[in-house]
């Protein structure tokens, strides 16, 4: 039983290591994106940078949160019921409201990413210049709440990590 | 589709995650838990002990989400043309709905008071030691 607990534990640490990774991409991209979206709305198109900040934030935001997930279950008991449960239960509820942070972010995710290949300086056929304005702040808000979403959870990832890692 | 349509789709689903995601925190409704002690699934309301109700929610979350994106992508197809209006609420609607689910979190989770796992025999040294 110890033994295999101690496999979980060695395994856990390989993920969280992988999640971090994943997340510094993460965090890179995500700030990235932002700019480039507050750029949209001052009429600076740099369309194929958006695209490629929209693919890589999502492909690295759905990775970490896997990640994360792999490594949940034994940082469930062996660090939150054993350690911070008990001794600082700040970090216990910080990690919980990450978490819940960090779901909520997948369905922006997949709007920013469903978004980035309609927008550009041209309007499209049959579009309206005020829908075009429309979907440029729909996108912009989308990707700062997730730009914002995954400096909370790397901020408080770190600081959770500080308190007591796997 | 055009994007007005695209765009009103995900939000729709994006609004669903967010409501399938919280009904289990803010009424008793049964969900799936992962107990990480146990190695076990279990379909309940609260299970006792340290189970995990993270990957039910998620799980029932991208279910809603891809139900609702499915219909959508149905129906938006068939509306007369998506107009300024018509994205500006669906955004407002789903920027509502994200970060009111993340206040309700946030604000319950600040006042939580978490109860510790008993500590397993001889688990002194290790997994339960402040001193690690």
């Amino acid at each position: 039983m110890a033994q295999r607990a101690g496999a979980a534990v060695t395994w856990a640490r390989v993920l969280v290591m992988l999640h971090a990774a994943a997340a510094i991409v993460l965090i890179g991209a995500a700030t990235h994106h932002a700019i480039i979206a507050w750029g949209y709305l001052r009429g600076r198109f740099k369309v194929r940078l958006g695209r490629i900040y929209a693919a890589t934030v999502a492909t690295t935001y759905v990775t970490t949160f896997g990640l994360g997930l792999l490594a949940y279950p034994t940082f469930r008991y062996e660090v939150r019921a054993l350690f911070l449960d008990r001794y600082e239960p700040w970090a216990s509820n910080l990690f919980d409201t990450k978490e819940n942070f960090a779901a909520l972010g997948l369905p922006l995710v997949a709007i920013a990413l469903g978004l980035c290949r309609a927008i550009g300086p041209e309007l499209a056929a049959g579009r309206t210049r005020e829908e075009d304005r429309a979907l440029i702040w729909a996108y912009a808000a989308c990707v700062w709440l997730v730009a914002a979403i995954v400096w909370f959870a790397v901020v408080s990832g770190l600081a959770i990590t500080l308190t007591r890692g796997v | 589709m055009t994007p007005p349509r695209r765009f009103v789709a995900l939000g729709l689903a994006a609004v669903a995650f967010a409501l399938a995601f919280v009904y289990p925190a803010i009424t008793p409704a049964r969900v799936a838990w992962y107990d990480p002690v146990g190695h076990a699934w279990s379909y309940e309301v609260r299970p006792p002990g340290v189970a995990i109700d993270f990957f039910g929610r998620c799980a029932q979350a991208t279910v809603a989400w891809a139900v609702v994106l499915a219909v959508a992508l149905v129906v938006v197809r068939r509306l007369p043309a998506l107009g300024a209006r018509a994205v500006g609420l669906v955004a407002a609607w789903v920027l509502t709905a994200i970060v009111f689910v993340m206040l309700f979190y946030a604000w319950t989770l600040h006042y939580r008071v978490p109860v510790p796992a008993p500590l397993p025999e001889g688990a002194g040294a290790s997994a339960g030691d402040r001193g690690r």
